[in-house]
């Protein structure tokens, strides 16, 4: 097994890894490694944090700011650090990033938060650890110790981050953190929650939450969304989909996207950047993932001879949708500068794989991610 | 329809006293922008500095005194203490 990683997009702190700041819209190779997969990749503001599968390792590229990648003075990383070491967390279980810090699960089961948290993202108290703006601690604060048991995964976006804890028994607790002003943790609306509470609670095991910028969604299992708050798009009444298995829910920061079992795909939300994909998205399409960025979205299609293209549309005012014209070459290393030719993109195509491969794609503020495996 | 990326109100906003400026995050990472003063002055759009997305700003000007009070500066005419 190994991979690479393609990125391109937004990049003024140095969150592709890339080398330099420059935002680029022909997808760049940022990381090539013969062995392991790539599990996730996380996005925060300026921050980008991936983990691999088999070893728990995992590497960050960004913005530092604020402590949200390691500890020390560097304030942003053009280049990928490998954290286990500064993290003292041989194996990294789970990890999930917001607009300024990062949260992981490490190999006790213990989700832990870094970065800067205004807004509760920490988790901790803003008295605990939020004052870590100045970068001098550079170190982790406990949010919560689960079960070794337990099966704990972990979701953010902008100023939220969600834990969904199942134990071995199948009794499932969701917890959440961060800004609360509509109401996307609980009621009544508060300013912030600075630490862990109870969202939501099922014999029903969730496999995920899907959050946007001032909503989450959960999903249960078979496919079936079994909760949702906050801000929700308009038009997205989730009581309609109540018991509707086999559901993909994917969020931008300001909609959801609904992929059902049947290819049909629905979305809700903000739409001025061409961000809703029923409009743009032809039915046919056979799609084999699906992920979005802050404001723009990524499949990956598999045609029937087997190729695979991914594709993006949206907003990509920083390159993230690639460039309209079919030349997409990077061995012109000029002509993969951003020249914000594509600032509202149709669905567009902007890496094509051989059929042996295997695909996955991931979205951040204004970047978009390709992983490709052999 | 409006044409700004999204409307804010002022409590989402990040203040920044010694700047004397609110922040919001900006899709693209960066953050928008808006002066305290320039909202005195009737102004609600928050821009990007580093793309083309704008947002306006929910506020009444008797929300603004507080934000004086906290950058320590005397508040303009205009708003009642
Ligand atoms: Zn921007």
């Amino acid at each position: 097994m190994g991979f690479n990683v393609y990125c391109l997009g937004s990049n003024g702190r140095g969150q592709l890894g890339l080398g330099h700041c420059n935002d680029v819209m022909v997808a760049q190779k940022s990381i090539v490694q013969s062995s392991d997969e790539v599990r996730k990749v996380v996005c925060g503001g300026n921050h980008t944090v991936l983990l691999l599968e088999g070893s728990g390792s995992v590497l960050a590229t960004g913005n530092n700011e604020f402590g949200q990648l390691v500890g020390g003075p560097v304030v942003d990383y053009t280049d990928w650090v490998d954290c286990n070491g500064p993290w003292s967390t041989p194996r990294v279980l789970d990890v999930a990033a917001g607009w300024e810090f990062t949260a992981i699960v490490d190999e006790n089961n213990i989700v832990r938060s870094r970065g800067a948290g205004p807004r509760g993202e920490l988790g901790v108290g803003l008295d605990t650890c939020s004052g870590n703006s100045n970068n001098s601690g550079g170190g982790f604060c406990t949010v919560m110790e689960c079960g070794s048991d337990d099966e704990v995964k972990l979701f953010a976006s902008f100023a939220n981050c969600v834990a969904v804890v199942t134990t071995k028994g199948g009794h499932c607790t969701v917890y959440g953190w961060g800004s609360n002003t509509k109401c996307q943790l609980q009621t009544p609306k508060s300013k912030i929650v600075d630490r862990p509470v109870v969202i939501y609670e099922t014999d029903d095991p969730v496999d995920y939450a899907a959050l946007g910028k001032n909503f989450n969604v959960l999903v249960n299992k078979r496919g079936e969304i079994v909760h949702a708050a906050g801000n929700l798009p308009s038009g997205f009444h989730w009581e309609h989909w109540k018991g509707v298995p086999g559901l993909q829910v994917r969020c931008m920061w300001s909609s959801i996207h609904i992929l059902d079992l049947k290819g049909s795909r629905l979305s809700f939300g903000f739409n001025l950047h061409g961000q809703l994909l029923d409009t743009a998205f032809p039915q046919d399409m056979y799609v084999t993932d699906t992920c979005m960025g802050s404001e723009h979205g990524v499949v990956v299609v598999k045609e029937l001879d087997g190729s695979q293209r991914v594709l993006a549309w949206g907003w990509g005012e920083h390159g993230n949708c690639g460039r309209l014209s079919p030349n997409q070459s990077d061995s012109d290393p000029t002509s993969v500068i951003n020249d914000k030719s594509n600032e509202v993109s149709p669905l567009n195509e902007i890496l094509v794989v051989d059929p042996d491969k295997k695909v996955k794609v991931w979205g951040g503020c204004a970047t978009t991610w390709i992983v490709v495996s052999s | 329809m409006s044409t700004t990326y999204d409307q804010i109100e002022i409590e989402d906003m990040t203040f920044h006293p010694e700047l004397e400026m609110f922040t919001y995050p900006c899709p693209c990472g960066d953050r928008f922008e808006i002066l305290l003063d320039d909202m005195f002055d009737g102004i609600k759009l928050a821009v990007c500095p580093s793309c083309s997305l704008m947002i306006d700003v929910i506020f009444e000007v008797e929300d603004l005194a507080e934000y004086y009070e906290q950058a320590g500066i005397a508040l303009p005419e205009g708003i009642a203490a």
